[in-house]
């Protein structure tokens, strides 16, 4: 018995991970909550003229320019951007980004168990931009790669 | 192997690379002035240090080249040898084999696999043919191996105690040190001792041991007593400098980084303060939002000069440069420095590193000619090189002129157009000066030979293109047979650039103030207009037809202000980008501004019309256009065939392009009268309540002096009415200097600026006051002649044309020009003759007159053919002749090359007056 606790116990150590989930189009996706520095409601933004369509604009986050990429725009969806969208705000390299997402969710904790390869049939648009899926109880969890997200060729 | 993350490996490696980054330098300047003992001592005690910790920490391969070079040093040091080219090549190879040796402890930990027996061997050479002249070798064997050893020992000392390492240990030769570091006071002497014991052997020598050993311990005893001065904790090796040392910080540039932008974000949210202060009543509020401002302020500024530093660091490494390349090329060129002490930016400072040693190297390979040719070209055997570096104009001004070959402007033309970079028609239409700005088109190399300097071709354009990154310019002036100048102008600081700021479809662009030439709006009913050719559109200024470009719809710009009413006023910023002017129309002009740059994400840098974003005072984004970007991006987006169009156009627009600028000002009497431009001072608007009156004379107060107001229309007598009994609250005055003094002519409204292109008939002219009639604009303008209103008038100082300081020719196409000179030089006490253009005025000119004063564009001859013809001539080549133009500041350097004594702007007629005073005077 007691082993089996330890047991348990270094397994959550080892594997767990926690992510911060949200919402797109009514699907759940997620990044590490290593890489979210904070989340922020709607923030006025500034348009760059002629650059990528999903590129929404430009945010002054205390001073700091921060780029906002509409996710549903990435993934080639349809933006209907709701006027109560949330933006995660995370960074890369020395720039700051804005990923404007529909909905925030908790923090989840996810085990290496549910973990699994991306699944062949899954949407290209979205396929080239995620890591894997989680098989959490009531729905599955996407993991959004935000390297391949923030380095997209123009 | 050693441990690269170990303290004191580290701290070794920082300090080696401080004392071996200004080595060549100094060993350079020593080679130069043989006598400066000091700084000989300087190179010493580097090398010296270096080769104590290279032993200490076993790195073989470095101690024995720092052994070799510190022995040759050494003799230097004692004058038993004479330094010489020879011996500082070596030297200079063996500092940049420990360098190289020191980068790859810093990457690997190891001292790399390089093979330095060549090296070593001509050390060694060097060291023991001049060594053996002086004493025989066996006895010198001992000797000098002893000394060194406890030399060896000396350094360990101060390396025991620098790092304060507890339980080091020190393995060399026979003797083992194992002593932690308060103790060491006794054991250097131990260690003397036993020094002297392990060298018994060598018995004769014991005496002149002992001796060295007592010397030894004397200089150990002195260096010791000061270390005691010195904090336990300092790691001052050089008690000399310990106060120095104390009080400086060595801060990490990153660190220093992050400290700026935070003060950049501080100075935005002051902004925000101040504004959101200045729409309150409290005073309480502004008078805390000031004082915040008056901190943010100093605080802005003393961290930019912590970033500040002396171009000489940078600067200082050619000596080594030039002083390889030119031995290598078997050249004599002198190197001289001036303004080291300007600062810069560190980070601007690494930008101008590798363009600026590409300049350098230039000037030595294709600049400077060999010593023969310069013999037989009547030049000193050694050439020169100087860089000057200075402040200008609220940017620092590098300048590279060496006293070479120059650059044949023919030379560059036949290989431009050789090498199909531009079209020979082309090719004949360019200036001098732009034919010079080939060399820094992509793919061009003049060197007829290409060496492994220069010559390649890459280069130049990467200058260019590093430069003008970073908000620089570069510039180029040559003459043949006289030498070269590149001129390199760079902001002080990057973050912090003032900007124009307007705004298209509600959305605020910042134009860099560095690009902006000048603003134009067209009114609604305005005659100027933008033209059409082939749906592009083109304006004409002042005789210039420059391409226009929408910022709305080329930005693609959307949902633009539908409801509300478009005015149909036109707002264009002229704007140059590099060389290339073009307009930009905007909705709307706010203001200037002081900008804090943010650099734009990876992908939107991409995108090259913009140059990063900048956080407004009320705390919204907006984008800042780069001039250059948007222009090449605009290209890109025309047909190519257009711009062609555009150049041909521009051409002929060109020849016909006369200099009368005219200002139109509409009087009381609702007709518009000219007035030339080349006389107006100054265009103002006072309060009618400013106005005070003498008797029946309006004044104004203007510049600390009472200004006489002039009312025209009473004057020329064209009506009864004035400006000044007008309901208007301001009015609009013309100041204009003439007759020695400031009058302000009351107009009802200032028009416009116009370009006279028809003849002015003097027929006309029905009255005095008039020079006559002028079509512009497609109407008949009558301009005034200022002259004669102000003779006619009590105010102009009586007429003093009595001194007679001699006769000047006035060279001039233009009429009413021509009339505006002669009235000044007159006026100033000349005798005035006129030629109408070059050709005239040779048959005019002899030498009688002190000076001729030429435009520059004129039809059959011009100012430059015209300046020719003077200094070919044998009799009048002394005479100055002076240039006038309206693109004097596109063209000054220009001018100045092709020989003119001076070059003034045609609003400027006072200084050529004055500059000719002084030329003949």
């Amino acid at each position: 018995m007691e082993i089996v606790e330890n047991n348990e116990e270094i397994k959550g150590k080892q594997i767990s991970k926690q992510l911060c989930g949200f919402k797109i189009k009514g699907d759940y996706y997620a990044v590490s909550v290593l890489d979210v520095q904070e989340v922020i409601k709607p923030h006025s933004l500034t348009p760059v003229p002629l650059s990528p369509d999903y590129v929404k604009g430009l945010i002054n986050l205390r001073g700091q320019i921060v780029t906002s990429i509409s996710l549903r725009r990435l993934f080639k969806m349809d933006d209907a951007t709701e006027a109560d969208h949330m933006n995660i705000i995370v960074r890369s390299g020395d720039s700051l980004y804005a990923l404007m997402v529909d909905e925030i969710l908790d923090v989840i904790d996810v085990e290496e168990q549910t973990y699994e390869n991306i699944p062949d049939t899954i949407n290209e648009e979205i396929k080239k931009y995620i890591n894997g899926v989680h098989k959490l109880e009531n729905h599955l969890l996407i993991l959004l790669d935000l390297e391949k997200v923030l380095t997209v060729d123009i | 192997m050693v441990d690269v993350n170990s303290p004191i490996v580290k701290e070794f490696l920082i300090e080696s690379f401080e004392s071996l980054s200004n080595i060549s330098e100094e060993l350079t300047q020593f080679e130069k002035s043989s006598s400066d003992s000091d700084l000989l001592n300087a190179i010493y005690r580097k090398v010296h240090t270096l080769k104590g910790s290279a032993s200490f920490l076993g790195l073989k391969v470095l101690q024995n080249i720092t052994h070799l070079s510190e022995n040759i040093l050494d003799e230097i040091r004692e004058e038993k040898t004479k330094i010489d080219g020879d011996i500082v090549d070596v030297l200079l190879a063996s500092f940049d084999a420990c360098m190289t040796i020191l980068k790859s402890i810093e990457t690997s930990g190891s001292e790399g696999s390089d093979d330095y027996s060549t090296l070593l061997a001509t050390l060694k050479k060097v060291e023991e043919s001049h060594f053996s002249n002086e004493q025989s070798q066996e006895s010198l064997g001992i000797d000098v191996g002893t000394v060194r050893n406890s030399e060896n020992i000396n350094t360990q000392e101060i390396n025991l105690e620098k790092t304060s390492q507890p339980a080091v240990e020190v393995v060399k030769d026979e003797i083992v040190i194992k002593e932690t570091a308060p103790n060491i006071e006794e054991i250097k002497v131990d260690v003397v001792n036993e020094n002297v014991a392990a060298s018994k052997t060598g018995d004769d020598e014991l005496h002149k041991l002992r001796l060295k050993a007592e010397e030894l311990k004397e200089t150990l005893k002195e260096e010791k007593a000061n270390k005691g001065k010195v904090p336990k904790e300092t790691v001052a090796v050089k008690s000399s400098s310990s106060n120095l040392v104390d009080s400086v910080v060595r801060v990490n540039v990153s660190l220093l980084d992050k400290i700026m932008n935070v003060v950049g974000e501080l100075v935005l949210n002051r902004n925000q303060i101040l504004q959101f202060a200045n729409n309150d009543t409290s005073s309480e509020l502004s008078r805390l939002a000031h004082q915040l401002n008056a901190i943010t302020t100093e605080l802005q500024t003393d961290i930019m000069t912590t970033r500040m530093q002396p171009v000489g660091s940078v600067l200082s490494k050619f000596e080594r440069v030039v002083r390889d390349l030119s031995r290598q090329q078997g050249k004599n060129i002198k190197l001289s420095i001036s303004g080291k002490e300007t600062e810069l930016d560190k980070t601007l400072l690494e930008a101008i590193r590798d363009p600026l040693t590409h300049l350098i190297r230039n000037s030595v390979d294709h600049g400077v000619e060999i010593p023969e040719k310069r013999l037989s070209n009547g030049k000193t055997e050694q050439g020169a090189i100087n860089i000057r570096a200075y402040h200008e104009g609220g940017q620092v001004t590098i300048e590279i002129a060496d006293d070479g070959n120059g650059i044949d402007p023919e030379k560059i033309l036949a290989k431009a157009i050789s090498k199909e970079i531009i079209s020979a028609e082309r090719g004949a239409s360019l200036s001098k000066k732009q034919v010079l700005n080939l060399v820094f088109t992509p793919g061009f190399s003049t060197a007829e030979q290409v060496t492994n300097i220069s010559g390649r071709g890459v280069g130049m354009d990467v200058v260019k293109s590093n430069i003008e990154k970073i908000g620089g310019s570069v510039d180029v002036s040559s003459k043949v047979g006289e030498g070269t100048v590149f001129k390199l102008k760079i902001p002080l600081t990057l973050a912090i650039v003032p900007a124009l700021v307007v705004q298209s479809c509600n959305e605020t662009y910042a134009i860099p103030q560095t690009n902006l030439v000048e603003l134009v709006r067209i009114e609604e009913n305005d005659d100027k207009k933008i033209e059409n050719i082939q749906n592009s559109e083109f304006f004409r200024l002042r005789g210039d037809l420059i391409p226009i470009f929408r910022l709305d719809s080329s930005l693609a710009l959307e949902n633009c202000a539908e409801g509300e009413e478009i005015s149909e006023d036109v707002n264009i910023a002229i704007l140059n980008a590099e060389g290339a002017i073009y307009g930009l129309v905007v909705d709307q002009v706010l203001d200037t501004e002081e900008i804090v740059v943010k650099p734009l994400s990876r992908e939107l840098k991409e995108i090259s019309i913009y140059g990063g974003a900048t956080i407004m005072g009320d705390g919204s984004v907006a984008l800042i256009i780069d001039a250059l970007g948007y222009y090449n991006h605009m290209g890109r987006v025309q047909a190519t065939k257009k711009s062609e169009v555009d150049l041909s156009q521009r051409h002929s627009e060109k020849e016909v392009a006369y200099n009368d600028e005219v200002l139109l000002c509409l009087l009381e009497d609702g007709r518009e009268y000219g007035i030339p431009l080349a006389i107006v001072h100054r265009l103002e608007e006072f309060k009618k309540s400013d106005i005070e009156w003498s008797g029946e004379m309006p004044l104004v107060r203007y510049r600390g002096k009472a200004m006489p107001l002039i009312q025209l229309e009473k004057t020329i007598g064209v009506s009864k009415d004035s400006a000044l009994n007008s309901k208007e609250e301001d009015i609009a005055v013309i100041v204009i200097n003439a007759r020695g003094v400031q009058l302000g002519f009351v107009v009802t409204e200032i028009r416009d600026i116009a370009i006279n292109h028809s003849k002015i008939s003097t027929e006309t002219s029905d009255r005095d006051g008039f020079v006559g009639t002028a079509f512009i604009n497609e109407k008949t303008i009558t301009i005034l002649d200022i002259y004669k209103i102000v003779d006619s008038l009590p105010y102009g100082s009586e007429s003093n044309t009595s001194s007679h300081k001699g006769k000047v020719l006035v060279v001039e196409d233009s009429e009413l020009f021509l009339r505006i000179q002669r009235e000044m030089f007159t006026e100033s006490g000349y005798d005035v003759d006129t030629a109408i253009d070059g050709v005239d005025a040779m048959t005019k000119i002899n030498s009688k007159y002190v000076a001729v004063v030429t435009d520059v564009d004129m039809p059959n001859m011009n100012g430059v053919q015209l300046l020719k013809k003077i200094r070919e001539s044998e009799e009048l080549k002394e005479l100055p002749v002076l240039a006038v133009s309206s693109v004097v500041e596109r063209k000054y350097d220009e001018l100045m090359n092709e020989g003119f004594d001076f070059c003034f702007d045609k609003q400027n007629n006072y200084k050529a007056i004055e500059v000719i005073d002084k030329l003949i005077g």
